[in-house]
């Protein structure tokens, strides 16, 4: 029942990133988006609670960790470009 | 030629079983609660029907101004005193009208017939609405409580993404194959696989919807204004303005919304609110009138019609499934179920194989684990149906009847946890696996019999499709932990001459 | 009946006819059944797989719209619990007890 020493650290870090990852997005995002706040604030929720565990399954899905975190901040980045786009569908 | 370094690294596979076992484990240990009561919050209002004996028919419609008229003086006299009154009015699920508050953090409320306006004396429960409770806040505080829960299900996320990738091989060919004839764990994979991969887009859908219900919670937003809550008459300091009649207001409401389609009533110092059914439409859009408290004159429509407000309103609804006709509703059920099963697979399945290559049979962390999954697995069906019995044995006019139905979860779940772990550090888990399955099929295979039992008295003139219902589907489960305790009884017969009977070695054998 | 139960009914059919087709193009399904179908068999279970559910999405578009689409998506995974445990109630009973496959232990092994 031993935790291995090579998955450990790789949770750790995942655990301690994933979330302000979300919130990152969930921050900055409605700054970019031209919406009324609640509206923006809500697809910027949406984006966010989907970073969190795309987070965790990019820093568990690399080989190295060093790459995990750089695509993990790729993850981040991409999703608030795919999210840019939904500013369109809201009335100002 | 690999590399020695390249070769240490495990494959991607590897990473993600792992991540997929170990969240799946922990996080599951308390998502199988989360999705029986889940389950049985799809039914919550026709549980509380089974739970309220008593409950007279009545034809659903807009009710009579007489009924209203007493409805609004039953307001009235909790008004100052209580912190949240609302009118609940008659539904084809729900044709009563209740006048419901708020008292000590408890939900009570004074029914009342919507035709001849006569009081209906019921049973105080804790109705469907506790297991809808405990479901998105396991008890444990609406703010704790529910960020808890979303830490949870943005696990299960992360557990279903990871095993996409397990599985992803797997997916396609297996996607109905379910062989219970062969040699464990293949049965086990296979019911976990169907259960997972059939219904992905429904895990997916719930655990996604699920967080983003209450993303302001886990994800704060302070620019936002709130309301302000604490206004004068809210605590009971300052008097309220007598109620204008409610039937012209309804009769009003009705031309906009539909006669069919109005929800409930809320009062406030200034107004009272006709809010719009949640049953018409997918999203729960909560559009409302509000009236003058003093007059009864319509001040405004107020509906969020943003396409990011609809977008967040379809989420709520596609989750909560209150737009969802009766059908509908058991296919959500089956889905839970299916949940339910993905995750009592998975969970065997983890301690099958740490069982197999544990070094040290009898560690420590491997009893806390089984007897764990086991208290979960079983225990909380269990509890679940406890409280049902509980609710049917209570004499009807205890006064501490809420209490005892509530308390009943969390002693009967904590003492069969116990149990468990019992079994599981006495090396006897697979016992404790037959007990309490057999106890299971036994307390829901007679609930129909205590249902005929304790409703007698009521049963002419009642509508029987509810009670029949719970008590078929009762039943059915029923059958299906009869049938697994029979599976375990014959896979311990089989296994005998082993050694060290543990529940994962007898099961793998 | 309303339009959204018709159109559940109808998907659960459609969908469990198309899933048992997909069951039975499987070379695993077929070996343990000994059973090979001719060409025509097997194009015809191979359009009935695609054909069945875009029909089912179609008639349920019309009928009950969104909600309809929802109840499209919630029949196939009913419809595929049906075509599972039908299966497995008309199995031949296991002929011998075999090794695990390799692609069993690697499917437990990563789990």
């Amino acid at each position: 029942m031993a935790f291995s020493s090579y998955y450990l650290p790789r949770l750790l870090i995942a655990a301690l990133l994933a979330y302000p990852a979300g919130l990152v997005v969930a921050t900055f995002l409605p700054h970019l988006l031209h919406m009324p706040r609640p509206d923006s604030f809500f697809v910027a929720q949406v984006g966010a609670v989907i970073v969190v565990p795309t987070t965790v399954l990019t820093i568990f899905g690399t080989r190295s960790l060093w790459g995990g975190l750089l695509a993990a901040v790729a993850v981040i980045a991409a999703t608030m470009l795919i999210a840019l786009p939904l500013a369109a569908f809201g009335p100002q | 030629m690999t590399t020695p370094h390249k070769q240490s690294v495990p494959s991607l596979r590897m990473r993600m079983g792992w991540l997929h076992a170990w969240i799946g484990f922990i996080a599951g240990l308390l998502l199988v609660c989360i999705f029986v009561t889940g389950t049985m919050s799809v039914f919550d209002t026709e549980l509380t029907h089974w739970m309220q004996p008593e409950t007279p028919y009545a034809q659903p419609g807009i009710p009579s101004a007489e009924a209203l008229d007493k409805a609004a003086a039953a307001v009235t006299a909790q008004e100052g005193k209580k912190n949240r009154i609302f009118l609940s009015l008659p539904s084809d699920r729900d044709p009563l009208l209740h006048v419901t508050y708020m008292d000590h953090d408890v939900f009570k409320s004074e029914t009342f017939h919507p035709q001849t306006g006569q009081n209906v004396p019921l049973r105080e429960t804790v109705g469907g609405l506790f297991f809808f409770s405990f479901h998105y806040t396991l008890y444990m505080g609406r703010m704790f409580g529910v960020i808890f829960v979303q830490v949870l299900a943005v696990g299960m996320l992360a557990t279903l993404g990871s095993g996409v990738i397990i599985h992803l091989k797997a997916l396609l060919p297996n996607l109905v194959a379910f062989r219970p004839q062969s040699s464990s764990p293949r049965p086990w994979i296979d019911a976990h696989v169907i259960a997972a991969v059939l219904f992905l887009p429904f895990m997916f859908m719930i655990a996604y919807t699920g967080v983003l219900i209450h993303a302001n919670r886990f994800f704060p937003n302070t620019a936002i204004e709130r309301p302000n809550r604490g206004g004068p008459g809210r605590n009971g300091h300052h008097q309220m303005p007598s109620l204008p009649p409610l039937a012209p207001l309804l009769t009003d409401a009705a031309e906009t919304f539909g006669a069919d389609r109005l929800g409930f009533i809320q009062f406030s110092p200034k107004t009272v609110t006709v809010v719009r059914a949640d049953n018409t439409k997918i999203g729960i859009s909560r559009d409302h009138i509000d009236y003058d408290r003093v007059t009864g004159e319509r001040i405004e429509l107020v509906s969020k019609n943003s396409p990011a407000a609809r977008t967040s309103q379809f989420l709520s609804g596609l989750h909560m499934a209150r737009w969802a006709p009766v059908p509908m509703r058991w296919f959500y059920f089956i889905s839970g179920c299916a949940g339910y099963v993905m995750f009592a697979t998975g969970l065997v399945m983890f301690l099958i194989k740490r069982r197999r290559t544990a070094t040290q049979k009898n560690s420590l962390p491997m009893e806390i684990a089984e007897g764990l999954a086991l208290g979960t697995v079983l225990g909380m069906p269990l509890a679940c149906a406890g409280v049902l019995w509980m609710n049917r044995l209570l004499p009807a006019g205890l006064p501490t009847r809420v209490t005892i139905e509530g308390s009943t979860l969390f002693v009967l779940w904590g003492a069969l946890t116990v149990h468990a772990l019992g079994r599981a550090f006495g090396r006897k888990v697979m016992k404790g696996w037959i007990e309490q399955s057999s106890l299971l099929s036994l307390l829901l295979c007679l609930l129909p019999v205590l249902d005929l039992a304790t409703r007698w008295k009521w049963i002419a003139g009642q509508d029987q499709t509810v009670y029949a219902a719970v008590d078929l589907t009762a039943v059915v489960l029923g059958l299906i932990a009869l049938r697994l305790s029979v599976v375990l009884k014959r896979k311990t017969g089989a296994t005998a001459s082993l050694s060290g009977p543990s529940f994962s070695k007898e099961i793998v054998s | 009946m309303t339009m959204l139960t018709a159109s559940l009914l109808l998907n659960l059919v459609l969908w469990s006819l198309a899933l048992g087709c997909h069951a039975r193009l499987q070379s695993g399904w077929q070996r343990r059944r000994n059973w090979s179908p001719s060409r025509l068999v097997q194009q015809l279970m191979q359009a009935g797989r695609a054909i069945l559910p875009v029909l089912g999405l179609i008639l349920s578009t019309l009928l009950a719209g969104s909600a309809g689409v929802i109840g499209w998506v919630a029949s196939a995974s009913v419809g595929g619990v049906l075509v599972a445990l039908t299966d497995a109630w008309r199995a031949p009973p296991k002929a011998k007890s075999r090794q695990p496959s390799r692609r069993l232990s690697a499917q437990e092994g990563a789990i």
